[in-house]
């Protein structure tokens, strides 16, 4: 007979950002049974969306739902309302809206790889990694004014335009920002210690995740090739470089690493994206209201980000359905504590980065 | 502009399970989400699906017409990852899905069904 004792963990929680309530069952410290309530947050935005706003100013209301992926929510909305109302853009606002959506991903990993260092002791890791992560948001507020909610997508085009002196130094800020990268990967790759709190810890296997329906990173460090930026053509990522960062361990680790790779990525398609910018207008012309239903899906940080719109020809809305990646993860985490030990829990729950701010809405 | 392949098949409350299970290969499909829209006098329900490795295709089971008070079959024996959607809209529509635990996004004392036409257009 084991020592059988219940742990609460969250809705706050020191190692936890975001209000989760996990109630573990714990038998000599290995987890046996886990409830978890995600519901400490529900804003009424999908309601909100249908009965307080025009739809030309919902992108805002979304941006909204998560303060580090408001971009994506902006960014689905969009994308599905300029295919309703058959807007077509041009090759710059499509490469500007990919340089801020690909900035975001940068200082949401960033942030979610600085989480993960403290939960493991790495107090001065978590500081210099949200050192650097301060290059990436001095970028989107030389881009869009802001430093978070960016409110940049509009129905047909972008807010604001980029000067050559803001090209120059985008530029330079974001190879600074590559070479830190490159010495946080090289200290999170090698480091012993750091290993022995991250290898094998938490490990969703290939079929785990596929069976879970996993989405993101999370699903990509566990080798499963999925990502919408490379299922769903919603910006110009073939052209721009972009490139799918799959690992196989499937623990702790090798979901800080995928997302590692991926700010590399990301940093190559914004340089791609200044490199190749052009000249053209940054809003084109837009008319009528929506009327028709479409099915959206768009890489978040945390993974596929869906919206289902439906528009019956009025100002506003019939109905916006958000599924966020967080929302995706839930179950297999769930499943993932049983087994494992309760002082693992806590890098566990970082290391899938949630967004409770997402899921609950 | 995006443009989605949707591949739609409209199917019965009765068949649904059916429908989906005989189809649903969890090598090959990845499941989206559980997705309820309220008509005014009845919802229209999709399960919504992509493909992995297949760009820009969404499979959609939709069910119309569904009175408010329908017993909503469960798809967790299926696809195991359904519970949670299955549980936000028993909480967002006031929904009867089979097993579904309510006051999970919702706590008890939140209005009751916030995404049905008659709680906010205040009838």
């Amino acid at each position: 007979m084991g020592n059988k004792i219940k742990v609460v963990f969250g809705s706050q929680h020191i190692a936890i950002p975001e209000p989760v309530s996990f109630v573990f069952q714990t038998e000599n410290e290995i987890i046996t049974d886990v409830a978890v309530d995600v519901g400490y947050v529900h804003r009424g935005i999908e309601q909100a969306a249908i009965t307080k706003f025009n739809f030309n100013n919902v992108q805002y209301l979304l941006g909204r739902v998560c303060g580090l992926c408001s971009i994506t929510h902006a960014s689905a909305y969009i994308h599905g309302i300029e295919q309703i109302l058959g807007v077509e853009t041009n090759k710059k606002i499509e490469y500007l809206r990919t340089l801020v959506v690909e900035l975001d991903r940068i200082h949401s990993h960033m942030l979610a790889n600085g989480h993960v260092a403290e939960v493991c002791g790495y107090e001065n890791l978590f500081m210099q990694t949200f050192k650097y992560r301060e290059i990436s948001t001095e970028i989107l507020e030389i881009i869009t004014g802001n430093r978070v909610q960016y409110d940049y997508y509009k129905i047909g085009g972008v807010s604001r335009d980029l000067t050559a002196e803001n090209i120059k130094m985008i530029r330079a800020k974001l190879k600074e920002l590559r070479e830190n990268v490159l010495k946080l990967i090289e200290f999170f790759e090698t480091d012993y210690t750091l290993g022995l709190k991250t290898k094998g810890v938490g490990v969703i296997s290939y079929d785990m995740a596929k069976k879970l329906n996993t989405a993101g990173p999370i699903a990509r460090a566990s080798g499963l090739k999925t990502d919408v930026r490379a299922e769903f053509d919603y910006l110009p990522y073939e052209e721009l470089g972009y490139k799918m960062q799959v690992r196989t361990e499937g623990d702790v680790w090798a979901r800080n690493m995928v997302r590692f790779d991926e700010i590399i990525n990301s940093i190559d398609i914004c340089l791609n994206v200044l490199d190749g910018l052009g000249e053209g207008d940054i809003q084109v012309k837009v008319k009528g209201r929506p009327k028709g239903e479409t099915f959206v899906r768009v890489e978040a940080p945390r993974g596929e980000c869906f919206y289902y719109l439906k528009g019956n020809g009025t100002k506003v809305m019939e109905r916006v359905r958000v599924r966020v990646p967080t929302y995706a993860n839930v179950p297999v985490l769930k499943e993932l504590f049983v087994g494992s030990k309760y002082s693992d829990a806590q890098a566990i729950v970082l290391s899938f980065d949630p967004c409770l701010s997402c899921t609950a809405r | 502009m995006i443009n989605p392949d949707i591949v739609m098949k409209e199917v019965t409350l009765d068949s649904v399970k059916d429908e989906i299970k005989s189809w649903y290969d969890e090598k090959k499909y990845h499941y989206i989400t559980v997705n309820a829209i309220d008509n005014g006098d009845s919802l229209t329900i999709d399960w919504v699906f992509s493909e992995y490795d297949v760009k820009n295709k969404i499979y959609v089971f939709r069910v119309v017409g569904i009175a408010y008070d329908s017993v909503v079959p469960s798809m967790v024996d299926v696809i195991p990852s359904a519970w949670l959607s299955e549980w936000d809209l028993a909480d967002m529509f006031d929904l009867n899905i089979e097993n579904a635990v309510r006051g999970m996004f919702l706590q008890p004392e939140a209005p009751k069904a916030p995404l049905r036409k008659e709680t906010y257009n205040g009838k």
